[in-house]
């Protein structure tokens, strides 16, 4: 949800339907709410919601039980270019209708279209959205109502960083990924480790170690190449074929001594990690302890094909992380 | 309020608003309205705006068809356009029909080729309102033919400014402009008044609305689609449907008496699958009152005369959505065994309505075979047999009812 103009249909058009940026100059005013699932594209099952951003949803002749009742996450979108005001009541509103109606739903605030912003308006405006927004809620008396802010922009990868975040608080299994890439690393001396949803590109984890921008960015642009290449070189006589398949991967070597290591986890997923050139003269070990991860990978979700039994993911989850060799 | 037809568009600004909208008045004073029309109607976007009236008479039948931007001075009808307004544009179906409270509307939406709108495209719908659902969907054909044609005028009309227009359209940045500068024609909104009031001419000259109503009518609620007993139990209310259903089962005659004769008529079918098919024949819309051993569960329209209730009759009122149970027979302590089962069923809310129609099927099965099985069993060696099927005092009457229309109709 956000203002009119804001971003919204350009964020999911950019991030699920791999339009390129330029081309969202041209996206139409959205004139009803435009549902995307994205379950059968990737691994990630979910339906996304654009809204128009004229029509006022939170007029009672709309049904909030419908709109918010099955709500995850509400991701509302400011233009940070713009004057931000009435933007700011609006989130106000919204959040905490929503907050009535579900208070499960988690609120993120994506300040967007910073590529026109210096580093230290960036800075600024966030600083000064968090604040007021912050200052609404504790005025209203709804401190309990947390937001998240994250800077976007889809002329960079900060839109796909932001959703990676907003869509790894929706997956249960979360701390049993990270406890996995976790293991993973530290026995493969690995610097840095993603899990992908190919298809969107976000990553649905990583391990515990900060994420630097430019290696998610390389870690991206790599699942680019990889599916370019396969598109035009893979698998010619049957054109409908997924590009990405259970015999991908790829290894790239930088020439500042570092590499590039993709290996496909499942028809979805792919690993993809950053390590130091020297380190990897032991592949075979690193090949190993992947087979070992891609395992309890797929023991973690063995079940989330019936969603109803996901709480006996965790435990599962739990006892492969353990029984990890390395 | 008869027919409105309205021309309604999503603006970059404001989103979805009427732009245009032409309903017929009766009689000659039309003039004190035109000015209040207009002094109201003041908006800044130039997409949305639109500050003309027009009036059309027509001699005969001193029809006025009046066109303005919104019918301000008329507050009810403003809010229900605007209502339907944004239905029509963010409606996922296309065309699309439907019905709210007491009004009804078939909305077609469409796209224009417009270089200056962000997208190059701008939505616009065309609805049509009015109280009479039958007769909106009666007149479908002819309204969708004739609102394709006038789309395709406007769209084809756009679609030459848009070619002209189109070198130039990256230059700019998207902004809002008028219908008439989007199809480059000054007289665009007069035009549509020409058309939209010739379709309420055409089809008020060959359908008229009428709608009889009681001063007194307030909206009835919607009721019992047919088959499901526990929408017929909220509308008549548990104690009321405790005491008909018993009733029924016991052979009393059942007469449903009421202004809404959908609600008559899908509570008779209601009631009719609690018991078995012999022991009811049902009627409904009767044209006057039938005796019991013709028809035992009768459903009649306000305009007949039944007889007030009495010890065999059973009498319900559904007047203006509400109902009203009228009987003289007495409160009794037992129940028979099947229908305790029955509105126990029909309590039981983790049966949903397709198991709750099964458990009733078999239910009545099982009755309906106690019910053959004690009548051919002479009554002095009875007591075992009864003894032994479950079969207490307060279910005789069912059982002696039952088992003689089973027996009627197998006989003749
Ligand atoms: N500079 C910049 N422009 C952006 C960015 N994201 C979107 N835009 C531009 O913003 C404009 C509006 O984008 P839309 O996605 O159509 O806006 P929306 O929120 O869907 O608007 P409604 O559908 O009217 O509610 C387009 O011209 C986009 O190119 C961004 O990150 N940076
Ligand atoms: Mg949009």
């Amino acid at each position: 949800m956000g203002l009119r103009r804001s971003g919204k249909s350009s964020i999911q058009k950019v991030v699920f339907q791999k339009m390129s940026p330029n081309e969202t100059l041209f996206l139409e005013s959205t004139n009803k709410i435009v549902k995307e699932d994205i379950s059968n594209s990737s691994f990630v099952q979910f339906q996304i919601w654009d809204f128009p951003g004229q029509i006022d949803f939170l007029d009672p002749s709309f049904d909030s039980d419908m709109i918010f009742g099955g709500c995850g996450a509400l991701v509302f979108v400011i233009d940070a270019q713009d004057d931000y005001m009435d933007a700011l009541n609006k989130l106000h509103l919204t959040v905490t209708k929503a907050y009535k109606v579900n208070q499960n739903v988690k609120f993120e605030v994506f300040i967007h279209k910073v590529d026109g912003l210096t580093e230290d308006s960036k800075m600024e405006t966030q600083r000064d959205i968090h604040q007021r927004a912050n200052d609404d809620l504790t005025d209203s008396g709804c401190e309990q109502i947390h937001l998240s802010f994250h800077l976007t922009s889809i002329y960079d990868h900060s839109i796909f960083e932001a959703f990676s975040k907003v869509v790894q608080k929706l997956i249960p299994q979360l701390p049993a990924l990270e406890n996995l890439l976790n293991i993973m690393i530290s026995n493969s001396a690995i610097e840095k480790a993603f899990l992908f949803d190919v298809v969107s590109k976000i990553y649905i984890a990583t391990d515990s170690s900060p994420v630097d921008m430019q290696s998610y960015e390389l870690c991206c642009d790599m699942i680019d190449v990889v599916i370019d290449v396969s598109g035009i070189y893979g698998l010619q006589e049957e054109p409908e074929a997924p590009a990405f398949d259970n015999q991908s991967s790829s290894l790239i070597k930088l020439n500042n001594g570092t590499i590039l290591y993709l290996r496909e986890v499942n028809r979805f997923l792919a690993f993809v990690c950053i390590l130091r050139e020297d380190n990897f003269d032991r592949q075979g070990v690193i090949d190993y302890n992947f087979l070992c991860f891609r395992e309890a990978i797929q023991q973690v979700f063995v079940n989330s094909i019936q969603p109803n039994e996901m709480a006996c993911n965790g435990e599962t989850s739990a006892a492969s992380s353990k029984t990890e060799p390395t | 309020m008869s027919a409105v037809i309205a021309l309604c568009h999503f603006c970059d600004q404001h989103g979805p608003s009427v732009l245009i909208n032409t309903r017929v008045q009766y009689g000659t004073d039309s003039s004190k309205e035109t000015s209040s029309a207009l002094t109201t109607s003041t908006t800044t976007c130039c997409a949305c705006e639109m500050s003309s009236k027009f009036v059309s008479v027509d001699e005969k039948t001193q029809a006025n068809y009046i066109s303005c931007r919104m019918p301000y001075h008329l507050p009810r009808l403003s809010s229900w356009l605007q209502h339907v307004c944004v239905r029509s544009l963010s409606c996922e179906v296309n065309p699309c029909l439907f019905s709210e409270r007491e009004n009804c509307c078939l909305s077609l939406s469409f796209s224009v080729r417009d270089a200056m709108a962000r997208g190059f495209y701008r939505w616009f719908s065309i609805v049509i309102t009015m109280r009479d659902l039958a007769l909106l969907s009666g007149l479908w054909q002819f309204l969708h033919r004739f609102v394709n044609t006038v789309i395709k005028i406007i769209q084809e009309r756009a679609l030459q400014v848009y070619n002209l227009e189109k070198p130039f359209r990256f230059n700019n940045p998207p902004q809002s402009r008028s219908l008439s500068s989007l199809t480059r024609y000054n007289y665009i909104f007069a035009q549509i008044h020409t058309w939209f009031s010739w379709l309420l001419r055409a089809q008020t000259r060959y359908y008229t609305e009428c709608i009889p109503r009681s001063p007194y009518y307030h909206a009835q609620p919607d009721i019992a689609l047919d088959g499901d007993i526990r929408s017929l139990q909220s509308f008549l209310g548990p104690d009321s449907f405790k005491r008909l259903v018993l009733g029924l089962l016991e052979g009393k005659q059942i007469i449903l008496r009421g202004d809404n004769l959908n609600a008559v008529e899908s509570a008779v079918k209601t009631l009719k699958t609690l018991v078995p098919e012999k022991c009811c024949k049902d009627t409904i819309n009767a044209e006057e009152y039938l005796v019991p051993e013709i028809s035992n569960l009768l459903g009649v329209g306000t305009q007949v005369a039944v007889p007030q209730p009495t010890v065999g009759i059973i009498r319900v009122d559904i007047l203006q959505g509400n109902c009203h149970l009228r009987t003289l027979e007495q409160e009794s302590s037992r129940y028979p065994t099947y229908a305790n089962e029955l509105l126990k069923a029909v309590e039981n809310r983790t049966l949903n309505n397709k198991v709750l129609n099964y458990h009733i099927a078999a239910l009545k099965k099982e009755w309906t075979n106690i019910s053959k099985l004690v009548d051919r069993v002479p009554v002095e060696n009875s007591s075992a047999l009864l003894l032994a099927l479950g079969v207490q005092d307060q279910d005789r009457q069912l059982i002696k009812f039952w088992s003689r229309s089973l027996k009627s109709v197998c006989t003749s």
